[in-house]
């Protein structure tokens, strides 16, 4: 493998070098004020087309090195003067004294072009440990959400299978439920897979903010390890885009996403579709997947097609209201619904295949949203949500068929269901879902921020194979729960230092109905409790110089118990522990970002944080004395420390490459069990959980080589995760459950035609066809060819 | 003279290999151990973790006297979906997949660890939980029971599920070494048997200790309990003409929960049962014809004039063993409530050992005799564990083991 890695090393290096080997001069000149004739700093320098620039100096001077000869669109903007355009044609010899005049501008802003700090490098540079995963770049690719939230430092993705499998995600050692993940601010877990990191397409994303460990107030929640938000597209603008992906393992994923503005009265309309579906037959092979002699009881390792992983999901997005208008920057009533089928192949290891089990999930969510900057006051932003979001989850596992990994069915079960006893369940779930966002600008320098999330989740559910005394379908679980939180932000030493200190507060009330069945008749059991619980943080950064900035965050984060853990999950053998206490983590994180600096045509920035996360009451699974039913308890302590860095590189706005990394040292911190016996596992690496893992993601934009108007890129990702335990890394030597260390590698082409209505994609992913495991004894899909393309019809 | 790099790096490659031979290994045995005519013992382990899993591991050695066997970094992780069985005979280690229905072999490989030799996937037959035992060095049982109830769950259909293979080679053909008895359809109020476990062969009999239940109301807050005692027999080797006898001796289950509930001695076959709510601990026998020697009264609650607890014990021969009895005085709260006895069914006999400290052995599952002398694992919850030499009424300390979360479940031959 290794001497095909080197040849494809080789070619992009080839292809770049040639890339370069055509003419290029340099540009410099001096930008004056049209009434003084005084050179004017730090005005913004751009050459349009090839989307490369620079600054000007003390006295108005700039220089542009390494310009391609020939025909250009240079721009010139500042603050307070009128912007500057003009096609500049350069000649072999460079130019050397251009001269630009700025008249001082009228107020006609929006017409500036404003060349600064893009809202990334802001958001990365408030303190908190964040990053922020812009898709423009992707999104005519065939690629995952979650794809892209593995490439980024300190995150891991861990998925059960190909495409809608379950997925596992962990920020910087913490994983589970202690990461949350949000849509547009609101907590995602409302509305359940269908609509969900798994199923929505990247078109329909504008970008995804990943906040780790301390999370701000205006993500009202309560998020211990760290948080994920996804912001969708948000055009104003009258737009129409499709996507249609095609590709191995019969995968079709089609996107829709469109908007219309009446620019007179500010009438607004947005919409997104998405259909996928996947048949995620791909092979597998090893010592778990075996066929049995009839006759015998002989094993043998075969190689199999799965055969029970189909997937289906589709959903639509509307939002009609106003946007821009004098009452509201933003009124929407908005409508979700989406749909899913999943089938499943196999229980926690693939030994023993599935041939009928699978779920299936929809919701349909109204809500109403308002937005507004200068409500009543100037410098008081309101932003309000609303909605109701209705699940409904239903599990089917009825079938006496016995299967082998040839799908044929090789014998009866004297008793229904593949992972046990027989199930057909239908949960249903409503959760009203409230967030208000309030913040003040007090001055330029500081900001109040009051925000909160008040949540009122209520479940029933019923299994129709349930047998007499076990009918559930009069019980009822709720939970009440309000995050609320306060921030202070200020800014000072001339925009060098920002902090930002919030306190919240944490609460919920649980109150179910249960029944006992006795004497032919069912007994009801109502079961309630409370709690509230408060935490605090900071996070402050410095610019010690315009490019270099240090990072502190810390906070004490709360983490409330989710319904499954609270109630239980009958069709999963779950039962309820209604005394569950909320987690407690403090959190600290110690960052440096350092760029982006240019060298020449290189432009570097790199950016590292250092993290310690102290986890008390930790929300474990556990499972009963007799092994039959699992719970969850408090009781482990966790200590997690380690560090993630990302450089990312670009050369001429050509070639960009991007090297992210986390190593994470997460320990269990008990001395002693619950039963008071010495623990074994003290101080012990955490069990399945990947420690080390590193990302490359090269880009190389070869649209010159073509000379075409179009815009052709190819890419190339690895990713590298270190092996580890399923169990405990210190206990035993020989013939250990391993996650052996993986290696993929994905390479892609895309190109974007003239303007920029059609584009086209073809993305190879697992190019050397490895056996890929996330999860122990898990196969991921091998090699595998999408084809996609990208129409904009307005 | 002038050594080329590749020439260093060679040399420091063949001193690391001679190091590597010559250093001790973690046992500090030397290498090929066991192959000097010393006995080699397995010993088993489960690790329990916050989540409830229970990993088992198992470590070969030829010295549980005087040295210290530690399962940090040490131990070959057995096989299990849910969890991992584990047994011994005839020199070979067998290790069912609990959670697939496939069993193992494993041998020795003369040093650390072993080396997988066979497979075998009962699930066809006896599904993925099975449990299973070795009933002689060339016979391994594993078995299952069906319980289907009917749709009013006022009776419960009860169908036996039993595989014969052969060992060494794990050798099953499913013709002639399968068999499934219903042993019929149970209402409201009768006494029916739900689980088998532990059979030990007497003659030309097998006998397999139950968990015996009575259907009850539907009602899943309770499950009654039968006024018996109950063994389950079948001919041998054929596993046809299943028969379940009773006797009125006490209350309980018979299968030892995954140690050994009975031993023959005399071609009488004797049993422990497993107490439950304060029942009387009772060692009883069943004759060669399968019946319960209701002349035979062995009631270690009268011998030693007090309540106890009882799940399984450890024939050393000759009527002798050893079980471990809980003082049911203590409470359930409390960790450590089994202490060891040394009895005798000849005598009816049974005498404390009061230097063994008390410890949780309802999860025990094996010991090893060794030229007269009973080896076991006592693994006390906040004290040193360590394996004990029982010969008679004299115990003396041996191996110390990891204790706290780590549990030596069995010592295997």
């Amino acid at each position: 493998m290794i001497p095909r890695i080197l040849l494809l090393i080789n070619i992009l290096i080839l292809s770049t070098s040639l890339a370069n080997a055509q003419n290029k001069t340099n540009v410099s000149g001096r930008v004056i004020d049209a009434q003084s004739n005084k050179g004017i700093p730090f005005c913004t320098i751009l050459l349009k087309d090839l989307k490369k620039g620079g600054y000007t100096d003390e006295n108005g001077h700039f220089t542009l090195p390494k310009v391609p000869v020939g025909d250009h669109e240079l721009v010139v903007t500042h603050t307070g003067h009128s912007s500057y355009s003009k096609k500049i044609s350069v000649p072999e010899s460079g130019i050397i004294n251009l001269v630009i005049s700025l008249s001082e501008s009228e107020i006609k802003l929006n017409e500036v072009l404003v060349v600064g700090e893009s809202e990334k490098t802001q958001m990365e540079k408030q303190g908190f440990a964040s990053k922020r995963i812009d898709t423009e770049k992707v999104t005519i690719q065939s690629v995952e959400l979650n794809t892209l939230l593995d490439q980024t430092s300190g995150i891991n993705v861990r998925q059960e299978g190909g495409l809608g499998s379950r997925t596992k995600y962990s920020i910087n050692g913490l994983g589970g439920n202690a990461v949350r993940i949000f849509i547009d601010g609101v907590p995602m877990e409302y509305y359940g897979a269908s609509y969900s990191i798994n199923s929505l397409p990247v078109n329909l994303i504008e970008s995804m903010e990943v906040y780790k460990g301390v999370v701000p107030v205006t993500l009202g929640s309560d998020a211990l390890g760290g948080a994920i938000n996804i912001k969708t597209k948000n055009a104003k603008k009258n737009s129409l885009d499709l996507s249609y992906s095609v590709g191995s393992f019969n995968t079709h994923q089609v996107a829709l996403n469109g908007s219309h503005r009446n620019k007179k009265n500010g009438f607004t309309f947005r919409g997104s579709m998405f259909y996928n579906y996947a048949d995620n037959n791909y092979e597998v092979w090893g010592k778990d997947v075996t066929v049995s002699d009839p006759n015998n009881g002989r094993v043998s390792e075969v190689k199999a097609r799965r055969f029970n992983d189909g997937y289906e999901a589709y959903g639509t997005k509307m939002d009609i209201g106003f946007t821009d208008v004098k009452w509201a920057d933003q009124f929407f009533i908005s409508m979700v619904y989406s749909d899913m089928y999943k089938e499943v192949q196999h229980g926690a290891t693939m030994n023993v295949p599935f041939g009928e089990r699978y779920y299936t999930q929809g919701n349909l969510v109204p809500s109403i949203s308002y937005q507004k900057k200068d409500f009543v006051t100037k410098g008081l932003d309101v932003s309000l949500f609303s909605s109701y979001a209705m699940n409904t989850r239903t599990l089917v596992d009825t079938t006496k068929n016995k299967y082998n990994w040839h799908g044929d069915v090789e014998t009866q079960r004297p008793v229904g269901g593949e992972m046990g006893a027989p199930v057909h369940s239908t949960t249903d779930e409503g959760t009203f879902i409230n967030r208000f966002n309030a913040s003040y600008t007090i001055n330029d320098n500081n900001i109040l921020n009051l925000s909160g999330i008040i949540t009122d989740y209520r479940r029933t559910g019923f299994n129709r194979e349930a047998g007499l005394g076990e009918d559930t379908s009069n019980d009822y679980q709720n939970i009440f729960k309000s995050v609320m939180g306060l921030s202070y932000s200020n800014t000072a030493w001339d925009g060098k230092l920002r902090t930002n200190v919030f306190a919240k507060q944490y609460s919920y009330t649980v109150d179910a109905l249960y029944h006992t069945y006795s004497g032919g008749e069912y007994h009801p059991v109502p079961k309630q409790s409370n709690d509230t619980n408060y935490g605090y943080g900071v996070a402050t950064s410095y610019d010690l110089t315009e490019k270099f900035t240090l990072q502190l965050s810390a906070e004490q984060a709360v983490r409330l118990p989710m319904p499954d853990e609270i109630f239980g999950n009958g069709a999963e053998n779950g039962i309820s522990n209604l005394d569950l206490n909320p987690e407690v983590s403090n959190n600290l994180n110690l960052g440096l970002r350092y760029g982006e600096i240019y060298i020449g045509d290189h432009a570097l920035t790199f950016s590292t944080t250092f993290f310690h996360r102290n986890v008390n009451d930790m929300i474990q699974r556990s499972v009963d004395t007799k092994g039959e039913y699992f719970f969850y308890e408090n009781f482990p302590k966790v200590l997690s420390k380690g560090v993630d860095l990302q450089i990312d590189y670009d050369y001429n706005r050509k070639f960009y490459f991007t090297f992210s990394g986390s190593y994470n040292d997460t320990r269990y911190n008990n001395k002693y069990t619950s039963k008071g016996e010495i623990d074994h596992l003290y101080r012990a690496r955490l069990k399945n959980l990947p420690y080390l893992q590193f990302n490359t993601n090269m880009r190389y934009d070869m649209t010159e080589l073509i000379k075409s108007k179009g815009q052709l890129q190819v890419y190339w990702n690895m990713r590298y995760v270190h092996e580890y335990y399923r169990y405990w890394y210190h206990i035993g030597s020989d013939n250990k459950d391993v996650i052996p260390t993986q290696f993929v590698n994905d390479i892609g082409a895309s190109y974007r035609f003239p303007e920029n209505k059609l584009a086209i994609s073809l993305d190879i992913k697992n190019i050397f066809n490895e056996q890929v495991f996330d999860n122990f004894a898990i196969q991921q899909p091998g090699r595998g060819f999408y084809f996609k393309v990208s129409y904009s019809v307005f | 003279m002038k050594l080329s790099t590749t020439s260093k790096l060679a040399g420091l490659f063949v001193a690391s290999a001679l190091f590597g031979l010559t250093s001790c290994d973690k046992n500090d045995e030397p290498s090929g151990g066991g192959g000097n005519g010393k006995t080699v013992f397995h010993v088993a382990a489960d690790v329990a973790d916050p989540e409830g899993d229970a990993t088992v591991f198992m470590l070969p050695t030829t010295n549980i006297v005087d040295t210290t066997l530690t399962f940090i970094n040490n131990g070959y992780q057995m096989e299990g979906v849910r969890s991992a069985r584990v047994t011994a005979a005839a020199g070979k280690v067998y290790n069912l997949n609990y959670g697939t229905g496939q069993i193992h072999e494993l041998e020795y490989d003369g040093r650390n660890s072993y080396n997988k030799i066979q497979t075998v996937d009962l699930s066809n037959w006896v599904g993925e939980y099975p449990r299973f035992a070795a009933v002689s060095d060339n016979y391994l049982l594993a078995h299952n029971v069906l319980s289907q109830p009917s749709d009013d769950q006022r009776s419960v259909t009860i169908t036996l599920q039993i595989v014969k293979v052969g060992i060494p080679g794990l050798v099953f053909n499913a013709e002639t070494d399968y068999v499934e008895h219903v042993l019929g359809t149970y209402n409201i109020g009768d006494d029916y048997v739900y689980r088998i476990d532990a059979p030990v062969i007497n003659g030309n009999k097998v006998y397999y200790g139950t968990g015996y239940r009575k259907v009850g109301e539907p009602d899943v807050e309770d499950t009654p309990r039968p006024d018996e005692l109950a063994t389950l027999v079948l001919e041998w080797p054929s596993l046809d003409n299943p028969q379940v006898t009773t006797t009125p001796a006490s209350i309980g289950d018979t299968y030892g929960f995954r140690g050994t509930a009975m031993f023959v001695h005399e071609n009488y076959v004797y049993q422990v049962n497993m107490t439950t709510d304060g029942s009387d601990a009772v060692i009883t026998r069943l004759d060669a014809d399968g019946n319960y020697d209701l002349n035979y009264e062995f009631n270690i609650r009268n011998v030693l004039g007090r309540s106890v607890g009882s799940v399984h014990f450890h024939h050393v021969g000759e009527g002798k063993g050893y079980i471990a009895l809980e003082d049911i005085s203590l409470g359930a709260e409390v960790e450590d409530r089994y202490e060891m006895a040394y009895f005798d069914v000849n005598t009816k006999s049974i005498e404390i050992l009061s230097e063994v400290p008390k410890s949780n052995m309802f999860y025990y599952q094996s010991g090893a005799m060794e030229e007269g002398v009973f080896n076991i694992a006592v693994s006390p919850s906040t004290e040193n564990a360590y394996i004990w030499q029982f010969e008679g009424t004299t115990t003396e300390k041996g191996a110390q083991l990891d204790g706290g979360n780590i549990f030596v479940q069995g010592i295997y031959k």
